[in-house]
């Protein structure tokens, strides 16, 4: 599919050659990266990472982007008005491609091997910048044809033709926008912060990307079911009108004789910006571009901050250190822990989904029921005692925390741990479990206590004690049972398919709560189980320190 | 040299990869403050020994004595009196120096305030104080190895063992890092260094050992290497591991691309 759109850029060669482009390298230079992409693991959703990097990567993401498509296509199957059809459905490919454009491909566009392997080469600046717009092009119509494929095949069947050829060359201008669009996000970041805070950027854009899917596959179809029943045409929706995707699909109002004052400044707006889009791409990339991307890559210039003026300060993390852990080793198994989840881009852009859908399903639970008035919904969850459900669910975060913990792509840095005389391995980890239970547990709990107290009453205090004694016993139940490697110190890679395991604890967790919920109207029974799981939990503490592990995980070479 | 106790004792040291035998029975010998250049070719057992030696190979036919101590019995004693930096090492770096040099000093179980007050001498002498709170992922090679060579020494050990110390380093570095290993072993500290930069081996040693195909087939002093051969550390090298023909086969690569 890429090589065909390769091979379509390539019939207009002389034009290229004209430009000053030398179109054999070009295509070298945009097959290799083409090649080495089919090669690499896919990046787009966090939780293929644990997958090998397959060959068919690219057809699989074709597959899943269709699937999307598929969910696209139901706006233009359920609203009547073309023009509005087309313009919720331009506006959510214009966003997806944007998106994509700027997590997904950032790492290969940005990647400085391109500065040691084809700058020393005897290759003139315009060709390395325009295998890069090119490279861009080819890889958003791939994405392009995938999420649009099920709508194209839809108004085939139904649509006029005009039409059809209409939304065919308004889905070019919506391509060809994106990427206008995410030059000038670039140029704009580029310009503006360091490298550090522009790749911090890139991967907290890349967590809103999965929590957005994610909220999407949950609200978007009853915000759908209320665009159908209410308003039916862009006029009245007013939030549709800064979307460019509507300014393009503003021809589909004219082809529909439209031709009111807004439609026909849509129409405008949409070939303007093209024109600017055209002539802005042909500018950006330059070697200004290349300079700055070569920054990218310099190690060699560290930043000279001002010196901190309270080094003297005990930090927060040592405090809680000195609280609850006694051991030198324990302690350095609860520093690493407590400073590399706060720093490293990849632990975060894997688990903030995961918590940010905490929130989501609260707020899903909520919504849940028949009963219309807030206060039926909160009677209705205390008699029945699902809130408790709530509880539970955030033992989730604790299983993804030490599935993620072991987990880093500097790896390689473990060495210092064999080098090291650890003599229990279990005080090392029990560092590590209070760390991350005190930062990645204990304050979801916190909060929903802060949350639930007010609205169920002083009742749930008990409730929470008790959830979060068996959190506590969980952690260390999978530190002792399904967590056999230090810290960081496992490739990304690597990982085994964990999904067995993963789905008996959860198994576990959900029937556990779903006793807590039979239970929870004995307030005595659940105010002895806390105590009785909280001396549980610390006398598994205790087992765990004495727990001694060989590690046999460690790669020669 | 001072007649002590070896600190070091291989004796008919073995250890196998499948049916690939890499060291082949090593005899070696070491005293408190001698400096080793500890030389060989790619894949000659050179890095084998060292992990041998830090502990992190524990499955070897034969014997190794560290200060009396049985490695294969004991080696948590052992790799606590063991400072050892690893050729091209990785560290944590998004945590600052002070914060990875926290984390080494306690996985050697060092308290609080001694690690404090040596890490910040040590980044002090090796001239990052201004960066010991910056994040190491901004570091240059060179600084990142200085870290490593302070991981290495934090816990002041009694062996140090270093293997391709100065890669990366500017010449000021390697000047500072070539006086603290003439430094660390008068102050009877033991150093085995492992190296391909022979010029450097050839000064900072007083004692060579060259390692070929698994066993060692030089050891003495420079001078001793020296006077029933050529006169520098690279032509012995060469000679010594069967090498004598780098001129030809230089030759032949100029004339395929000729």
């Amino acid at each position: 599919m890429q090589k065909l759109t390769l091979r379509f850029i390539l019939l207009f060669s002389k034009l290229w050659t004209r430009m000053g482009i030398d179109v054999a390298q070009l295509r070298l230079i945009i097959e290799t990266k083409l090649t080495i992409d089919d090669r690499s693991p896919l990046t787009s959703f966090g939780k293929n990472q644990d997958k090998k990097p397959s060959k068919y990567s690219t057809w699989f993401q074709f597959f899943i982007f269709m699937l999307m498509g598929a969910i696209f296509l139901s706006f233009v199957y359920t609203i009547p008005d073309k023009f509005l059809a087309t313009s919720i459905f331009l506006t959510l490919i214009l966003s997806m491609l944007s998106l994509s454009l700027i997590t997904d491909f950032s790492p290969v566009l940005l990647d400085n091997k391109d500065q040691y392997i084809i700058l020393p080469r005897p290759v003139n600046d315009k060709t390395l910048a325009f295998s890069r717009v090119l490279y861009m092009l080819i890889k958003i119509s791939t994405q392009l044809l995938a999420l649009s494929l099920p709508t194209i095949i839809y108004i085939a069947i139904n649509w006029d033709i005009v039409p059809v050829i209409i939304f065919l060359i308004q889905l070019v201008l919506s391509s060809l926008i994106a990427v206008f669009f995410v030059n000038i996000f670039y140029s704009l970041c580029l310009r503006f912060l360091s490298i550090q805070k522009f790749k911090d950027l890139i991967s907290y854009i890349q967590i809103f990307f999965s929590i957005f899917v994610f909220i999407g596959y949950q609200i978007g179809p009853r915000v759908m079911a209320n665009v159908t029943e209410g308003t039916s045409s862009v006029h009245q929706l007013k939030l549709l009108w800064l979307s460019p995707g509507t300014w393009i699909a503003s021809f589909q109002g004219l082809w529909l004789q439209d031709f009111s004052m807004m439609t026909i400044s849509f129409s405008v707006l949409s070939i303007l910006l093209l024109l600017v889009a055209i002539s802005g791409s042909s500018q950006l990339f330059s070697k200004d571009f290349n300079s700055k991307i070569a920054r990218l890559a310099a190690g060699d210039t560290p930043v000279e901050r001002a010196e901190n003026v309270n080094v003297d300060k005990i930090p927060f993390y040592k405090k809680i250190e000195k609280l609850v852990t006694s051991t030198p080793l324990e302690k350095a198994g609860f520093s690493i822990v407590w400073l590399i989840t706060a720093r490293s881009r990849e632990f975060k852009m894997q688990l903030y989904p995961t918590l940010a859908y905490l929130p989501v399903y609260f707020l899903f639970l909520f919504s849940q029921g028949k009963k219309n008035s807030f206060a039926a919904k909160i009677d209705d969850l205390n008699t029945s005692g699902l809130y408790i459900m709530m509880f539970y669910l955030s033992l989730l975060t604790v299983l993804t925390v030490f599935q993620l913990v072991t987990k880093s792509d500097k790896y390689k840095a473990a060495w210092i741990y064999y080098a090291a005389p650890i003599g229990q391995t279990g005080e090392l980890m029990s560092g590590v479990l209070k760390a991350s239970f005190l930062k990645y547990f204990l304050p979801f709990n916190l909060i929903f206590l802060l949350i639930c107290v007010p609205l169920f009453g002083i009742h749930v205090i008990n409730d929470i004690l008790l959830a979060t004694a068996i959190g506590g016993v969980e952690c260390v139940l999978i530190t002792l049972f399904l967590v056999k490697a230090f810290p960081f110190s496992q490739a990304v890679q690597n990982g085994k398919s964990k999904v067995l395991v993963n789905l008996i604890v959860l198994g576990l967790l959900g029937l556990i709560g779903y006793l807590h919920i039979m239970l929870h109207q004995y307030e005595m029974a659940i105010w002895g189980t806390a105590l009785l799981m909280w001396i549980v939990f610390f006398f598994l503490i205790k087992v765990l320190k004495k727990e001694n592990w060989k590690s046999l995980d460690f790669e020669t070479g | 040299m001072e007649v002590s106790k070896p600190i070091i004792q291989i004796s008919d040291l073995r250890k196998s990869y499948g049916s690939k035998q890499v060291l082949k029975g090593i005899n070696i010998d070491i005293y408190p403050g001698q400096v080793i250049g500890y030389i060989g070719p790619n894949g000659a057992g050179k890095s084998t020994t060292v992990k041998v030696l830090t502990g992190l190979i524990n499955d070897f036919e034969g014997q190794v004595l560290i200060n009396g101590i049985d490695i294969q019995l004991d080696p948590l004693t052992v790799k606590s009196q063991i400072g050892y930096v690893p050729e091209n090492a990785e560290l944590y770096d998004v945590l600052t120096p002070i914060e990875y040099l926290d984390f080494v000093g306690k996985l050697y179980g060092m308290d609080d305030v001694l690690i404090e007050q040596r890490t910040l001498q040590l980044l002090k002498a090796f001239g990052l104080e201004a960066q010991a709170n910056n994040r190491m992922d901004t570091f240059s090679k060179g600084m990142r190895q200085k870290i490593l060579l302070i991981s290495g020494i934090i816990h002041n050990p009694q062996i140090i063992i270093l293997d391709e110390p100065l890669s990366g380093l500017d010449a000021n570095a390697v000047i500072i890092v070539k006086e603290l290993i003439s430094l660390l072993a008068r102050e009877g500290k033991t150093i085995f260094y492992c190296s391909h930069m022979m010029d450097v081996v050839e000064k900072v040693s007083d004692r060579i050992m060259l390692i070929s195909e698994g066993n060692i087939i030089a050891d003495g002093t420079f001078e001793q290497l020296k006077t029933n051969q050529s006169d520098s550390l690279e032509q012995i090298f060469s000679k010594l591991t069967g090498k004598e023909n780098g001129n030809s086969e230089a030759s032949n690569i100029i004339s395929a691309i000729r």
